[in-house]
């Protein structure tokens, strides 16, 4: 099934000519819950449970998912910032797996993440051009007047002006906020950005700013992107091709218009109807789900989307439907995916 | 505009100011709307645009010594809220108006069961035995579609999910049957597919109960799914209003136009036609029209004057000196 699973998540949107940037195999994350008496584990929970995928240079790849549905823990080993339990990354050939803490810490500035709220992890007493600078010092790219040369440069890059470099944190708004967390982000000049919601807190008209910029940075750097989010129509707008993620794994796979248009897993019909709409015009079949998202301790048998799934059978139940291709590019672990192609 | 004896609440020229050290700042600028019977009215705005204030002002919820109603009058029914006594005010809260927000777990509190909580609200209004109202309670769990509401009625909040919480929220502010709901982002913090299930739940009532409801939200997708009419909140004023199908089709205001172009799902080709700039320090407003340092429309008499908020067709509502040059030649460029 590994097998097959990889094979199904090679984009082959992008030229096979190319080589993926970084392609993610089989990758696990469990975590123990609930200690008990003695410190042993009460039980553990599969946040990221064999996910397999390819991200090429200067492709956006959306991963969309609910809370729980494990994006953000799946976003973070990805870059080895929370270890993974199993499964292997490859960076550019490298694998991320192999490397000691010190090599791990010099490669990350080919690879960087950009969080929902940057402020959540930075010292509030430093100014903006330290802050951006902090990278150039810790992987000693520039000093000096360069340093000081390169911190302006990268302001510019993400719609900031040079004098912000002597500004607090505190003076400055939403957006110009998630503005210093992208140059942060791109200080040590990336390859690879794992952005986790980064316009999530942010008001629309200053969100529709950020995108365009992240759109701006994938254009005139060629960076792949794993842009993670719960707005579908966010998601839609950014990305090249898109996975949606339930409870650890992948369901779906395909490109961007592919899968608003023909979304095959009943969990992304769900998803697209529940979503609200502002436009006209498109006739809206309501797709209610009913109750929550089952716990990630005690996962369903089968598939794991059958216990809200209008379309499960007990062979649901019995059998996990593999991911497989349903049309061009296009794969969902379903046993009764709706065909459209 | 209409009757005004059939509107449930009608704001007249609202100022709620924040008073600070370096003197009172006004966050809600002379505010006016109503909601009828049965009416949900959308109040849309960013952050800055005044709309949870809004929304702590109509119940005097705002935080004492910090804030106040400098301004205006809070018509229910017949009577002003702004002159209403705290005694009246602590008996119209929760019975015939009540309010929900966003964080629906500070709503509860972790000390008692779910049915515990509901009950003490039917308890404070109504003449029930603790019994009595617990059972009362277990209707109204059913009445949200909380599965399984008998067992629910024992558990504590934290055994419950975000969604589920939510409803106990919306069961203990319907317990009373209000003739108003406040909402003030009850779905922001739910997953898409979960706050489908509470926008269902909260329209399905009031087709049954016919309340008011007003719903504060920063989200056009959701004022699309849930409101008959829509006010757009600029910087503590109200800058359009218009019933919502309107609203969306044919925005007249130059910001409620550039949240439409700033929507990933109106995107023409591989940019978003963005707002620039941000929403301005309620402290140092633009001199003129608040929104003309951002407005692509915005002419040299934009900084000069403060416009109106001046009637426009079918009782639309619009803030805007260019707003009927603009209407035509977005009706040209529609033609052309």
């Amino acid at each position: 099934m590994n097998v097959l699973t990889n094979q199904c998540l090679t984009a082959s949107v992008i030229p096979a000519a190319s080589r993926a940037l970084v392609e993610v195999t089989d990758l696990r994350k469990s975590f123990a819950v609930g200690r008990g008496l003695f410190g042993r584990p009460r039980a553990t929970l599969e946040a990221v449970s064999g996910v397999s995928l390819q991200v090429f240079p200067g492709e956006i790849v959306g991963l969309v998912g609910e809370s729980g549905s494990g994006k953000t823990t799946l976003g973070r080993c990805v870059l080895r910032l929370v270890e993974p339990t199993a499964g292997t990354v490859r960076f550019d050939g490298v694998d991320l797996m192999s490397l000691t803490a010190r090599e791990l810490r010099a490669f990350r500035k080919h690879m960087q993440i950009i969080f929902q709220d940057p402020y959540d992890s930075i010292n509030e007493r430093m100014r903006i051009g330290d802050l951006v600078g902090e990278a150039l010092t810790i992987h000693r790219l520039a000093t000096g007047e360069a340093r000081r040369g390169r911190i302006i440069e990268l302001l510019e890059q993400v719609g900031l002006r040079a004098e912000f470099a002597d500004r607090y944190p505190h003076t400055l708004s939403g957006g110009q906020r998630q503005r210093v967390g992208i140059a942060r982000a791109l200080a040590g000049g990336p390859q690879f950005l794992v952005a986790d919601e980064p316009v999530s807190a942010l008001d629309l008209s200053v969100q529709a700013q950020i995108l365009n910029l992240l759109l701006d940075i994938r254009d005139r750097l060629n960076v792949g992107m794993l842009f993670i989010s719960h707005d579908l129509s966010v998601v839609r707008f950014i990305a090249d091709r898109v996975l949606v993620m339930y409870l650890g794994k992948i369901v779906e796979s395909a490109p961007a218009d592919a899968l608003y248009q023909n979304a095959a897993h009943p969990y992304t019909q769900a998803l697209l109807s529940a979503a609200p709409i502002t436009g006209e015009g498109r006739p809206r079949q309501r797709i209610r789900l009913q109750g929550d998202l089952p716990s990630p301790v005690n996962p369903p048998t089968g598939c794991v989307f059958r216990t809200r799934c209008p379309k499960a059978t007990s062979h649901c139940a019995a059998v996990e439907p593999p991911l497989r291709a349903i049309g061009p590019h296009h794969y969902a672990a379903c046993h009764y995916p709706t065909a459209s192609h | 505009m209409t009757d005004r004896h059939d509107a449930v609440l009608r704001v007249e020229g609202l100022q709620t100011q924040f008073l600070d050290p370096k003197g009172p700042v006004n966050a809600v600028n002379g505010v006016s709307f109503e909601i009828r019977e049965g009416e949900t009215l959308g109040l849309l705005g960013e952050s800055g645009s005044g709309k949870s204030t809004i929304g702590l002002s109509l119940l005097r919820l705002l935080p004492a010594g910090r804030s106040r109603i400098a301004g205006g009058r809070i018509l229910f029914g017949d009577e002003d809220l702004v002159q209403a006594s705290e005694e009246r005010l602590r008996r119209l809260r929760g019975k015939d108006i009540a309010m929900i927000f966003q964080e629906s777990l500070s709503a509860l509190n972790p000390v008692y069961t779910v049915g515990e909580q509901i009950a003490e609200v039917i308890r404070q209004h109504e003449r029930h035995d603790r019994r009595a109202a617990l059972r009362r309670a277990g209707e109204i769990l059913d009445m949200v579609g909380m599965p399984d509401s008998a067992r629910r009625l024992g558990e504590y909040p934290h055994e419950l999910s975000g969604g589920m919480r939510q409803r106990v929220v919306i069961a203990a502010a319907l317990a009373c049957q209000p003739k108003l709901l406040i909402c003030d982002e009850p779905t922001t913090a739910l997953d898409v597919t979960v706050q489908a299930q509470i926008l269902d739940l909260i329209a399905d009532i009031q087709r049954r109960t016919g309340m008011a409801v007003l719903f504060i939200t920063h989200d056009l997708g959701v004022v699309a799914e849930v409101a008959h009419r829509a006010v757009v909140l600029y910087a503590g004023r109200v800058v359009e209003e218009a019933d919502t199908p309107s609203l969306l089709r044919q925005p007249r205001m130059p910001y409620t136009q550039g949240l439409m172009r700033s929507l990933p799902e109106f995107a023409v080709g591989r940019r978003l036609a963005a707002i620039p700039g941000f929403v301005p320090n309620p402290r140092s407003m633009p001199s003129g029209c608040a929104f003309h340092p951002r407005c692509r429309e915005a002419r040299a008499d934009c900084s000069q004057t403060v416009p109106d908020l001046t009637e426009a067709e079918n009782g639309r509502r619009v803030r805007c000196l260019r707003w009927r040059e603009i209407a035509h030649e977005t009706e040209r460029r529609g033609h052309a």
